[in-house]
């Protein structure tokens, strides 16, 4: 583990170093954009304060980000050109550039529904759900584009036309999307403290039942290795459910290795029910097991590697689990995806054992606990003494005793035959 | 005995096909999606050449700058 972990530090600190003399930013073609916007209507070049483009006295081109640098999606700002009337009507609208996962935002950035802000006007509230359409699995990217237009929109308005809009108005109810995550977060802790004391294993089912409706089908937000490259690369949300997620998910693999997959992850949850239905199981051989279970490992330092090199976040995305709760990706995702869960009939927690990020990384942050011994049925199919990142802790054979080392000597078996 | 064989052969193809579809949306990611997005922006220039710049008897390449001529 330690040699993965040197590997892995190493593949990730080199191609970040080595990154920005790969790739460089390419700046947003505004000139253009205008053009497409309104092409039979001459621009003056940009300036003034905010920055902003100026047709006669009567209509004004701005990039929000100009305006509005604060405000962010789930993978940094979304930049869009508006043009906006005197009357403080938005003419036009186009998006410039983001950096959101393409599954989620597909439909966000069609002129279909970019066009349903034309015409609004900066005394408009633009609230997600209420004057704005919202879209299911993209509530953090949809709520940032309307607020980015919304603030954008009304400081370019009061400096270019005196048009004063907001003040006095309520601010948006607020999105307590991230109170739900807590909810389950909070559940699945307490579950998870309480079986390590007693056997109430089903408390465990009511937790990965939580995780699929709350976690992957409300919210459409399970944890991703995306999460932690958009950190890297210092792209943070300005959504409190990024936070909530990405902290959390982070900080229980340190304390608690894998708790994240074993209790939460909607996608675990989905294989580990599927491969619960009775089918005959193959008998895979340990060596054919523990190799592919390496194989995990080398696509993370892959994919780090790729992303880190390119810049480009959505480069590294393979994982089934945000094509499934995106309900968007292309054939080979699908397919990939149609493939990981119906392995599960065969191959119980396949994805989770061979193809998993999130399990790789899991690995590489976590420390073992040699409390946890494994049985033979195990969800992971796990050998007696497992590795620290194949042990998902479902706390079926979590034996107290042995935990931190105070036990004395080796735990027992519980696989028959002493198998190991 | 044979059955595990089986089992074996069967888990190599599946771990295999797994592997060959990562790779292909990994690939899809980064090389499809930017040769879609490449070959987008040039057919939009070849349109605006076509229809704008070509009557003003500018080239391509001067069109970009062709206000300030």
């Amino acid at each position: 583990m330690k040699k993965r972990r040197t590997i892995l530090f190493l593949v990730a600190l080199l191609s970040l170093a080595a990154g920005p003399f790969l790739h460089q930013e390419t700046a947003v073609d505004e000139r253009a954009a205008l053009r497409d916007l309104a092409p039979e209507t001459t621009f003056s070049g940009k300036g003034g304060a905010p920055p902003h483009y100026r047709a006669g006295q009567d209509l004004v081109a701005f990039n929000s980000y100009d305006v509005t640098q604060s405000i962010r999606g789930y993978a940094g700002p979304i930049k869009v050109l508006v043009v906006l009337g005197d009357d403080g009507r938005i003419k036009g609208i186009k998006l410039l550039s983001h950096r959101e996962t393409k599954n989620y935002v597909h439909y966000m950035e069609s002129p279909a529904y970019l066009g349903r802000f034309i015409g609004k006007s900066v005394f408009d509230r633009f609230e997600v759900d209420r004057d704005i359409d919202g879209i299911t699995r993209a509530t953090v990217s949809v709520e940032a584009l309307a607020k980015t237009v919304r603030e954008s929109s009304r400081a370019v308005a009061l400096n270019a036309f005196g048009l004063q809009a907001g003040a006095g108005q309520a601010n948006e109810a607020g999105n307590w999307s991230w109170a739900w995550y807590a909810v389950v977060l909070v559940f699945g802790t307490v579950g998870y403290l309480l079986t390590r004391r007693d056997r109430l294993l089903r408390l465990r089912d009511l937790s990965l039942a939580a995780g699929i409706i709350v976690i992957g089908l409300y919210l459409a937000s399970p944890f991703s290795l995306l999460h932690v490259y958009n950190l890297a690369l210092l792209r943070p949300s300005s959504s409190e459910l990024w936070y909530v997620i990405v902290g959390s998910t982070v900080l229980s693999l340190f304390i608690a290795g894998r708790f994240y997959c074993g209790w939460l992850c909607p996608f675990g949850a989905l294989s580990e029910l599927i491969a619960r239905l009775p089918t005959r199981k193959w008998t895979v051989p340990p060596e054919q097991d523990d190799r592919w279970r390496g194989f995990k490992h080398v696509l993370l330092a892959v994919v780090t590697a790729v992303v880190f090199l390119s810049g480009r976040v959505d480069h590294g995305n393979y994982e089934a689990y945000i094509t499934l709760f995106a309900f968007h990706g292309n054939l080979f995702a699908w397919t990939l995806l149609a493939l990981s869960l119906l392995a599960n009939l065969r191959v119980p927690r396949f994805w989770c054992r061979y193809l998993c990020p999130v399990a790789a990384l899991a690995a590489v942050l976590s420390r073992r606990d040699p409390a946890y011994v494994s049985m033979p049925d195990c969800p992971m199919g796990n050998k007696p003494n497992p590795e620290t990142g194949e042990c998902i802790r479902c706390n079926r054979c979590y034996h107290p005793k042995y935990g931190n080392g105070t036990g004395g000597g080796e735990a027992p078996s519980l696989f028959p035959g002493n198998v190991g | 005995m044979s059955g595990q064989a089986t089992d074996k052969k069967k888990f190599t193809l599946l771990a295999i096909a797994a592997t060959v579809l990562v790779v292909l949306v990994l690939s899809s990611n980064a090389f499809l999606d930017e040769y879609l997005v490449a070959r987008g922006d040039e057919s939009q220039r070849r349109s605006h050449y076509e229809n704008v710049l070509q009557k003003k008897g500018l080239k391509l390449h001067e069109g970009r700058y062709w206000k300030k001529q």
